[in-house]
């Protein structure tokens, strides 16, 4: 390699190093925003904003789903584990909704704790399984919550509460 | 380090030689790997316990977004080997690499809003994931735009090398960007470190379809290149001869 | 197959819609990526073609003025100039061209 080229690959080498520093200043700074939830706990403890819309998102507690009889009104609790939070919604919920499932919903907090969603989106993990092999990994766990694949998402909202 | 052999890969004549040869069985081996794959994926996996069988479109999904990734950073490959050693043959790759990585970049999000419609109730959030694979899809239109209103073939070379490499800063926040931030999208399903959260009869067809797509690449890009070689090497007596 | 029958393959279990839209557009990414080399290949071989005649005729005005003929006139087959108009080979570019698309 003669010298004329070991200097393009230097200088090849610190534009990829210098938009790598930008970009990851860029985002150290957006850090926040980025989230595309906040969590329960993070409501709980007020490092939510109130009052201004954002996302809230954390696994549906079991036997929580109350469902209005005359209209598509329905309210549940969100857990992370490490807080609870309840939220209000109108309309229809995504096939994936179910007890023990995640969600992210998008709305208001309001001053009162009460998360008011205008819309409600379901997060799902990254596990695939046929139907029988998790009724098998139920029946071998009895007591663990329902659907047990959102195992990860339980995970990953415990990680981000010890995290931050 | 003797650097004569790079040299000679890089010669578009050996290149279009070596090629002619792999071609029919990049085709037959790509397009049988890949009707396999989605046949078996659609018709004989079982389905997922919570997503039913809307999750038949990942067989889709996951290769063409991995090959949206894997595309750019061929390109940016390619970009530093025409900085640096001014290879012909490495700006035309860059060259004919970009129309198909955006082909798949489409794929990717369209699958992938045609998937999140059932699944999360969206067609589209504005999450870390899925924004800044929109960003990859700006990148690679940029490129080819680029390189259509530079006329040199020169100075195209240079910027489009230039943009290519810039933005491969891009590729480890898509990649990170499941474990960095709070997404709608979830994590990755293949992990190089850890066992794929997946059951092992779904799990095959998509491992089929991911190496079925990326020989189907490699096959597109080289008779893509091998057609930027008689382009460009159009003045040598090999291609005239070859043409005539 | 883990489908019971043909229609609840089609169905996909209410998802049909779903599925079904992502594969056929998978399908129109897959092809357009296979047949636009092609179109590409017939369009490029056409355009070298047609370059070089004009180099011909070029080398058959050089070789009336009687200058130094260009330095790769290989292509310069005949032995009498005039005769070498591009009428006849255009005709034959056509086909020749069709057939030799396909690898």
């Amino acid at each position: 390699m003669n010298a004329v080229r070991k200097q393009r690959l230097i200088l090849v080498l610190l534009l990829l190093a210098g938009v790598g520093v930008a970009v990851a200043l860029m985002l150290f700074a957006l850090r926040e925003n980025i989230n595309h939830y906040y969590s329960p706990a993070q409501m709980a403890a007020g490092d939510a904003p109130t009052g201004q819309r954002m996302r809230g998102g954390g696994l549906v507690v079991p036997g929580s789903v109350a469902r209005d009889t005359e209209s598509l009104k329905v309210s549940f609790r969100i857990s992370d584990g490490a807080g609870e939070v309840t939220v209000h919604y109108e309309g229809i919920l995504p096939d994936l909704f179910v007890e023990g499932s995640g969600v992210v919903a998008l709305g208001t907090l309001g001053s009162d704790g009460v998360f008011a969603a205008t819309e409600v989106l379901a997060k799902h993990d990254e596990n695939y399984m046929p139907p029988e092999v998790q009724k098998a990994i139920d029946d071998a766990h009895p007591g663990y919550p329902k659907p047990t694949g959102q195992a990860t998402v339980q995970r990953e909202l415990r990680s981000l509460q010890d995290g931050s | 380090m003797n650097w004569t052999f790079f040299h000679k890969l890089g010669s578009p004549k050996w290149f279009y030689d070596i090629s002619g040869k792999w071609l029919p069985w990049l085709q037959v081996i790509s397009l049988v790997l890949i009707v396999v794959a989605l046949v078996w994926g659609l018709a004989f996996s079982p389905s997922d316990y919570l997503q039913g069988n809307s999750y038949r479109i990942i067989f889709i999904h996951v290769p063409a977004s991995f090959l949206a990734q894997s595309v750019y950073l061929m390109m940016a490959t390619a970009a530093a080997v025409t900085l640096i050693w001014k290879i012909k043959l490495a700006d035309m790759a860059l060259k004919v690499m970009a129309p198909i990585g955006v082909s798949f970049c489409i794929l990717s999000l369209v699958t992938g809003a045609i998937w999140g419609q059932p699944t999360w109730g969206t067609w589209w959030v504005w999450d870390a994931r899925l924004t800044s694979m929109l960003i990859l899809l700006f990148l690679y239109i940029g490129i080819i735009a680029l390189r259509g209103a530079i006329h040199t073939t020169e100075a195209a070379a240079k910027a489009c090398a230039i943009l290519s490499l810039v933005g491969v800063v891009n590729i480890p926040i898509i990649k990170f960007s499941v474990d960095w931030w709070n997404t709608l999208h979830q994590g990755a399903t293949l992990k190089l470190t850890e066992k794929p959260s997946m059951a092992p009869e779904m799990l095959w067809p998509l491992l089929l379809a991911i190496v079925g797509f990326y020989l189907f690449f490699m096959m597109v890009m080289v008779l893509r290149l091998r057609i930027e070689i008689i382009s460009r090497e159009r003045k040598t007596r090999w291609v005239k001869e070859l043409v005539s | 197959m883990y489908f019971d029958s043909w229609s609840g393959f089609l169905a996909m279990g209410g998802h049909g819609f779903y599925v079904w839209s992502a594969y056929a557009f998978a399908l129109a990414v897959l092809a357009y990526n296979l047949i636009s080399p092609f179109m590409a290949k017939r369009r490029v071989i056409e355009k070298v073609r047609r370059q070089e005649r004009l180099m011909h005729r070029k080398v058959v005005v050089d070789d009336f003025r009687v200058t130094t003929g260009s330095s790769d006139n290989s292509g310069n087959r005949s032995a009498n100039p005039t005769l070498q108009k591009h009428r006849p080979e255009r005709q034959e570019a056509g086909p020749e061209s069709a057939k030799r698309s396909p690898q």
